[in-house]
């Protein structure tokens, strides 16, 4: 192999750090940086987190409006976060487990 | 009237790539450590995955990233670092034989502090005190990494942090 063949073929071995970093970290990305709604729906589709609606029919979260509900990733765990507003015009910012929809401390 | 200097392309485009993503990768393990576990062990096996290539890199790779091309004995890694000391280094073109041991020192040091840590990750005391060991032993030779180039960028009148990212020499800094 001559020297600019193996410079073509360390491009290559570039592109396959590239392509492995994605596949290792893609789900990594901050949600909100880009196509959440669907990494959303693809989690709710496969069953690995519960549906935002379900989570919403609670008893507890009955009567509350959400302001801002966001799939986030945290500790390797899906977790649902949720900005509320209470009637005595409170907001506030609740965490829930996506798999299992247990509450979360902060 | 002004003239730049030839430049002579060095280090190749994976190698380069390699070395920059292993130090950010580096950096995010530190960042990680203490939580985000899941990261921190994929952040692992990617560390594992990229000298894994640089390995085999070294075997067939181009001229400059072959590891016969840097490996040399002990005496003369001393002797160059003695030169360094004595303020006129002997040029390299590629890796001098100091850095050479640096890249080897690394190489072990990091496959085995990835390779403690997975272990650690099944649970057990004795790899995760290892893991952490190792771990530090890595952040010394990464210091001394670090003050070894400083000290060969001056030395030589070459900047090697911009060698690194543009791969490129300047001839008139090169002697052998």
């Amino acid at each position: 192999m001559s020297e600019t063949t193996k410079t073509k073929l360390a491009w290559v071995l570039v592109g396959l750090i590239g392509i492995s970093a994605v596949a290792l970290f893609g789900d990594w990305m901050p949600a909100g940086a880009s196509n959440d709604h669907e990494v959303a729906k693809a989690l709710r589709q496969e069953g690995t987190i519960l549906p935002l609606s379900e989570l919403l029919a609670r008893d507890e979260l009955l009567g509350v409006r959400v302001i801002e509900a966001e799939l986030e990733h945290e500790h390797g765990r899906a977790v649902y976060e949720l900005e509320l507003l209470h009637d005595n015009g409170r907001v506030y910012e609740r965490y829930y487990d996506a798999t299992t929809g247990e509450p979360l401390g902060d | 009237m002004h003239t730049t200097p030839p430049q002579i392309a060095v280090w190749d485009p994976f190698v380069r790539a390699f070395h920059w993503t292993l130090a950010v990768t580096y950096l995010l393990a530190w960042i990680t450590a203490e939580d985000s576990q899941g990261l921190h062990v994929r952040l692992g096996y990617f560390m594992l995955m990229l000298v894994g290539l640089r390995l085999i890199w070294g075997l067939i790779g181009t001229r400059h990233a072959r590891f016969n091309s840097f490996i040399r004995g002990p005496s003369a890694a001393l002797g160059y670092l003695h030169s360094l000391a004595q303020g006129h280094p002997k040029n390299y073109l590629g890796h001098n034989p100091a850095g050479g041991w640096m890249v080897i020192g690394l190489i072990i040091t990091l496959v085995a502090t990835a390779a403690t840590g997975i272990l650690a990750n099944d649970g057990g005391e004795l790899w995760e005190e290892l893991h952490e060991g190792l771990a530090n032993i890595s952040l010394l030779l990464i210091i001394v990494h670090l003050a070894g180039v400083l000290a060969s960028s001056v030395r030589h009148g070459e900047n090697l942090i911009r060698a690194m990212l543009t791969g490129k020499k300047t001839r008139s800094a090169i002697d052998v």
